[in-house]
């Protein structure tokens, strides 16, 4: 059966109200941040053990802490080369497992946003998997409508229309710019517009997804079309609240950034080490979690405009029944017979 | 004419069957010298590019040899070659015939006469000297516009040498006419073509008689794709595949001017491929003279060329509106007595070689030029001339042209020799802004005094650094005005550091120059008194550039400016000396190098640690790149999910947080170059002699850069009391002072800093500079407390006796174990340091590592080792591995906890990134 929609409830913004609803979900940004922070740890381990083995006993304590020394790389440098060779080659597969626990992560979240009460693991795990195929199918729309988005932006389009035909330049040949300054702006241009559709393809997927948990759709590219529709018609209400939500968690990550650099930067003491890199290790942590917990604010956003916007799908709930309210209710079959007599 | 002249002009007519045009014999007309209309300049154009197609004709000569393969390592340097056969024995021309299958060989390599083998030449100073008296006219031009009219002679440059363009004899002969530019056939763009008419004159004191001139004619290396440069460089200059706009030169003529009127010598004009056989390449050539030139007889030669300057590739030529002259006129080689003409084809591994001597120049450009060209010297004079400005230029100035060179303390050095340069570059655009202002030694002697008395402590009392007063000036294009001041302080970092270790930078002027955006191609390279540097829009201090590049060529200016080594045959010795000192610049005035990772093109600190998805199933996991098969015959790309965007990837990566600093001392910089190829072939192998390219490249910079940095802790080592960084400093000096204005050989560069440092290094420059040894020296430590004595042992009276274990602490056995790796025997540092403070220090000589690979200490008694260090102050670089070089007792317990973090950060992110996609 289709969700009832909830009717908006008071004038805060969207987007606090979201940030609010997902932050009283930590079941759900804390299974999230864990299953991330797990892919993180198996990427890094080899480091942690390679990098130990490599300096043992053969540096001054705290040398190579703030800074590994050209020496460093240079002289060890099959074993970084392989490290890092691993690690990336890991990475990828890692990728993937991402991929597919986001799918697996967005219904978690729908559901539990839906969910009146703070919710459970267990709540999160039964709309992840509810929602797990028609969302990793969204995710290869996306992956191909990002392919379309970037041939738009970096395709013979943007050398023909943008850097021959605006900029002037023969050819599309960037050498040819009269200052590196022209061809920055023109690669800034490129970036910005390529973001932005990025960025609204991020959200139409995001409003997709709430539409197909509300409607408990199945056709993602029919739920897709529509979504779409919506945000023409309503790009400021669609948008604003996670346009809005971008720019909180930005602040959030600008300012443990902040703390980050200045704790970092005591790292050149050779005594600094002791509480410095458990604190630093923390506020990587605290990363992960801010963006989880922004990642579910938008989805709140998300939910709650669709909630107004996004009507449900038409249902009779006779359709299946004889006779009216308040009469017997009998189901119909094949066996059944009836009279009608006037 | 002889039977040598015969042949050869059989050669060049069968060569050049279009000879009879503009490269005919004597007697052509005006009109024939300049051309008439296209048809003239297309049969010029035969006549330069006919051995190709008569190449091509024929059977199919195989191309030039490449590098050939390295000697063996530790034997001598190249064989003494056979001296070049007379010219009564050289092979009959091969005629030109249809295609055959086999092709036929090259002629033999032509040396010159007298070429002796690179090991154990000496140089020679003060030798022939050369005065350039330059016009040239440059005309932009669209493809195929017809020819300009002639153009007038230009009136003499004010303040330019009294001499004007005078005829020997003393009396003034009227300015020869620039010829006007003929339609050469050109690419189809806009490009810059040169006119061009000199007057040399040419004072042999080689003390032999000379019997012909070889000259350079660079620009021809940009012809066409199968001239040395580019067949070397298989058709990349400075990472670009070159396929068209190119650019040559054309002699028009050449006469020699005599009291008698002028001779003309083209029909003389051979072109000549020393030590590098290749027929197609026309970037050398010889013209006879009618009579010897005695020893310290003089000689004016007159030579009218037109050259298409081809589109900045590598260093010269033009982009857009920017232009730069380098190697841009025929340029005189050296005559080396004993040894002949030493004037080599241009390789795309050498650089160049030339006599001392003066220049007066003056161009003939558009009008929005104006105020806009700079030049090696010291600009004299411009006049506007309705749409055209002529800028005169005097390298050196007038008044530097007069006096001597001053003495270079503690040794004479060069002084009371004339100061000369070997070069005269340009460079015009009407987008340079210019930044000038003068280098103050005592401005920077109270910033650095540590230095100042460094170089007091190791030249003597008696030095008392004093440097001439300079005016930098910077032609910076606009938009990078905001780094004209940083241009300005690393040229005054290299005047003060090197003037102060090698001697003042002995002229008035030294320009910067920082080509425009898509001409990069020109960036990075030296000439007299003038260089260009190479930067981009958004960079800082910490990221060293432009100031590695602005130091590394402002030191140029001492090695090979003022210090003429032969780049083609020895670069080390300027390439090299010069690696060395800028690295060390740039680490007193800068610090460590940052690294930076790039987003949108603004630099942020660190770098990753780790690619995320690499190879075709890595890309394809992580979404950057997926194919498509199934639909390749549609002929569709692979799926690009992602595609570089630097506010993405800035979004995406969290770069502020995520990357991990990577901060490099310029000095280990130098010997991770060095560690590409240490040990392939000698450092001082020819050019194109070596292995490859990597070999050649390390060998000239970074091996000689850090071998010459490990001197002063072997001088240390190897000489019980002797201040090592002095006794290097002394030698250096020594060295730069005596060769100044001369062109030292490698011996003489051993010979100098020996006596310099007043050590016998000459083992240590055996195997440093002469074989391929390499060597790795390593510490093992293994401590562990004695085990207690425990057992039956003999008594005083000789019989067992049961030993109980003693009460308390057992003492500490301790053996050190240093070994050496490879056939490098240097002298090394050593030192030990307990748990109680006690050192101990000592040398593990080079005696005792020939006879033994290994060292063993060994130490008992109650206190730890604390530490074990060979080269304690990790200035021994030639060390292949350093990182067994160290023992301590105690390990950092946090270090893999605090580089895993950082990889997981970065992977968080980055994941965090793919987990949004999917959800």
């Amino acid at each position: 059966m289709p969700i009832q929609p909830q009717a908006r409830v008071s004038d805060t913004p969207i987007f606090l109200r979201s940030f609010e609803r997902a932050w009283r979900r930590p079941a759900a940004y804390l299974t999230a941040g864990a299953g991330l922070v797990l892919l993180g740890l198996l990427g890094a381990y080899p480091a942690y053990r390679t990098i130990d083995a490599l300096a043992e006993n053969r540096y001054p304590v705290g040398s190579q802490r703030f800074n590994l020394e050209a020496n460093f790389w240079v002289d060890h440098a099959p074993e970084l080369s392989e490290l890092f060779s691993a690690v990336s080659t890991a990475a990828g597969l890692l990728a993937l497992l991402a991929w597919l626990f986001g799918a697996f992560t967005a219904g978690g979240w729908l559901r539990m946003l839906l969910d009146p009460g703070r919710g459970n693991g267990r709540l999160f795990i039964v709309g992840g998997a509810r929602y797990f195929w028609r969302f990793v199918r969204l995710a290869l729309l996306v992956a191909l409508l990002m392919h379309f988005v970037g041939l738009l932006c970096h395709g013979p389009l943007w050398k023909r229309w943008v850097v021959e035909g605006l900029a002037g330049l023969p050819g599309g040949k960037l050498e040819l710019a009269d200052s590196e300054l022209t061809v920055r702006r023109l690669d800034w241009a490129q970036s910005g517009l390529y973001s932005l559709g990025v960025a609204l393809l991020l959200s139409w997927a995001l409003f997709t997804r709430a539409r197909l948990v509300l409607q408990n759709r199945r056709s993602v590219l029919l739920a897709g079309a529509q979504t779409a529709w919506l945000l023409l018609r309503h790009p400021i209400r669609t948008l604003r609240p996670l346009t809005l939500l971008l720019v909180f968690e930005a602040l959030g990550l600008a300012g443990l950034t902040l703390l980050f650099r200045s704790l970092e930067g005591g790292l050149r003491e050779p005594d600094g080490a002791a509480w410095r890199l458990p604190t630093l290790l923390g506020l990587a942590l605290l990363f992960v979690l801010w963006r989880e917990l922004t990642h579910g604010a938008r989805y709140a956003a998300a939910l709650e405009v669709s909630t107004v916007l996004v009507k449900p799908l038409v249902v009779d709930p006779w359709e299946d029944r004889v006779g009216g309210p308040g009469g017997p209710q009998y189901p119909l079959s094949d066996s059944d017979e009836f009279r009608v007599s006037m | 004419m002889d039977r040598h002249k015969f042949l050869r002009s059989i050669e060049l007519r069968r060569s050049h069957p279009a000879a009879s045009g503009p490269l005919a014999g004597p007697g052509r007309s005006a009109e024939q010298a300049r051309g008439q209309g296209p048809g003239a300049s297309l049969a010029a154009l035969r006549a330069l590019f006919f051995p190709l197609l008569a190449c091509a004709a024929s059977a199919q000569q195989p191309a030039p040899a490449p590098a050939q393969a390295a000697p063996e390592p530790g034997a001598p340097a190249a064989e003494p070659q056979e001296p070049a056969p007379g010219p009564e024995q050289e092979p009959a021309p091969t005629p030109s015939a249809p295609p055959t299958s086999r092709p036929k060989p090259l002629p033999e390599p032509q040396r010159y006469p007298g070429y002796a083998p690179l090991a154990g030449e000496r140089g020679q100073g003060g030798l022939n000297r050369v005065a350039y008296r330059i016009q040239a006219r440059l005309d932009p031009r669209p493809a195929r516009a017809p020819a300009a009219g002639p153009v007038e002679p230009a009136p003499a440059a004010e303040g330019a040498s009294g001499e004007g363009l005078a005829a020997s004899g003393g009396e003034p002969a009227p300015a020869p006419s620039v010829p006007a530019a003929t339609p050469l056939a050109a690419p189809e763009r806009e490009h810059f073509t040169l006119s061009g008419a000199l007057e040399l004159d040419l004072e042999n004191n080689s003390g032999e008689a000379l019997q012909d001139l070889w000259f350079h004619l660079y620009l021809n290396a940009f012809a066409n794709n199968r001239s040395t440069h580019l067949t070397a460089s298989r058709g990349m200059l400075r990472d670009t595949k070159v396929s068209d706009e190119w650019g040559f030169s054309e002699i028009r003529s050449i006469q020699l001017l005599t009291a008698a009127g002028p001779i003309d010598l083209l029909p003389s004009l051979d072109w000549r491929w020393p030590a590098v056989p290749n027929p197609l390449d026309r970037t050398v050539f010889q013209v006879d003279l009618p009579e010897p030139l005695a020893p310290g007889a003089s000689l004016r030669l007159a030579i009218e060329w037109e050259s298409v300057l081809p589109r900045v590739r590598r260093r010269t030529g033009t982009k857009g509106d920017f232009i730069f002259l380098g190697q841009w006129f025929p340029k005189l080689g050296v005559y080396e007595p004993g040894r002949g003409w030493n004037c080599h084809p241009f390789h795309a591994f050498t650089e160049w070689y030339a006599d001392f001597g003066t220049y007066d120049v003056r161009f003939d450009l558009p009008a929005a030029y104006a105020d806009k060209v700079f030049a090696s010297g010291v600009r004299t004079n411009q006049v506007p001339k309705g749409e055209r400005v002529l800028v005169s230029f005097a390298a050196p100035s007038e008044e530097d042209r007069t006096l001597p060179d001053r003495p270079q303390p503690p040794a004479a050095g060069a002084a009371g020799r004339a100061r000369r340069l070997i070069d005269f570059a340009m460079a015009a655009d009407p987008d340079f802004r210019s930044f000038t202002k003068p280098f103050r030694f005592e401005e920077w002697a109270a910033r650095f005094p540590a230095e100042v008395e460094r170089a007091r402590r190791a030249f003597g009392p008696e030095f008392s650094p004093a440097l001439r007063e300079v005016t930098v000036e910077v032609a910076i294009q606009e938009e990078r005005w905001v780094q004209a001041e940083r241009h300005y302080e690393a040229a005054c970092a290299a005047l003060f550091f090197y003037g102060l270790w090698y001697g003042e930078y002995p002229f008035e002027r030294l320009t910067v120059i920082d080509p425009a955006y898509g001409a990069s191609e020109a960036a990075g390279m030296e000439y007299p008194t003038l260089f260009t540097a190479g930067t981009r829009l958004f960079t800082r201090r910490s990221m060293h550039s432009p100031e590695s590049v602005t130091i590394h060529e402002a030191g140029h200016q001492w090695f090979q400016g003022l210090v003429a080594s032969n780049e083609f045959e020895a670069a080390w010795m300027d390439e090299g000396l010069n690696t060395y000192s800028d690295s060390e610049v740039l680490r007193r005035v800068y610090g460590d190098e940052h690294a930076t990772t790039d987003y949108g093109g603004v630099p942020f600190d660190g770098v990753a640690l780790a690619r995320f998805g690499t190879g075709l199933s890595g890309r394809f996991l992580a979404l950057e790149r997926v194919p498509i098969d199934p639909f390749g015959w549609l002929d569709l790309p692979d799926l690009s999910p992602r595609r570089p965007s630097g506010f993405l990837d800035f979004w995406r990566e969290q770069p502020l947080f995520t990357l991990a600093p990577r901060r490099s001392d310029p000095r280990q910089v130098d010997r991770r170059g060095f560690l590409q190829s240490p040990d392939v072939d000698p450092l001082i192998t020819l050019a194109w002699a070596a292995r490859d390219r990597t070999s050649h490249y390390t060998n000239t910079y970074t091996r000689t850069g850090t071998a010459l940095r490990s001197l002063p802790v072997l001088l240390g080592a190897a000489v019980p009391g002797l201040d090592g960084e002095a006794a290097f400093l002394r030698g250096m000096r020594h060295y730069a002072t005596l060769w100044r204005y001369a062109h030292p050989y490698p011996e003489d560069f051993f010979e100098a800093f020996e006596a310099g440092a007043e050590v016998d290094l000459e083992p240590l420059f055996e195997d440093l500079f002469r074989s391929t040894k390499s060597g790795d020296w390593s510490v093992a430590v293994r401590q562990e407390k004695r085990a207690p004595d425990k057992g039956f042992f003999p008594g005083p009276d000789g019989r067992f006796e049961l030993v109980e274990p003693p009460a308390g602490e057992s003492e500490w056995e301790i053996e050190v174990l240093v070994s050496r790796r490879g056939d490098l025997c240097l002298p090394v540092p050593l030192r030990l340091e307990f748990e109680d403070g006690n050192v101990v220090e000592r040398v593990w000589t080079r005696a005792e590592q020939q006879a033994r690979t290994w060292l063993r200490l060994e130490y008992q008694g109650p206190v730890k080792l604390r530490s074990a260090q060979i080269d304690p102050q990790q200035e021994l670089y030639l060390d292949t591995d350093k990182s067994n070089d160290r023992w301590f007792a105690d390990s950092d317990p946090w270090l893999g906890w605090r580089w895993s973090e950082r990889l997981f950060s970065q992977l968080t992110q980055r994941l965090g990134w793919q987990k949004a996609l999917g959800g």
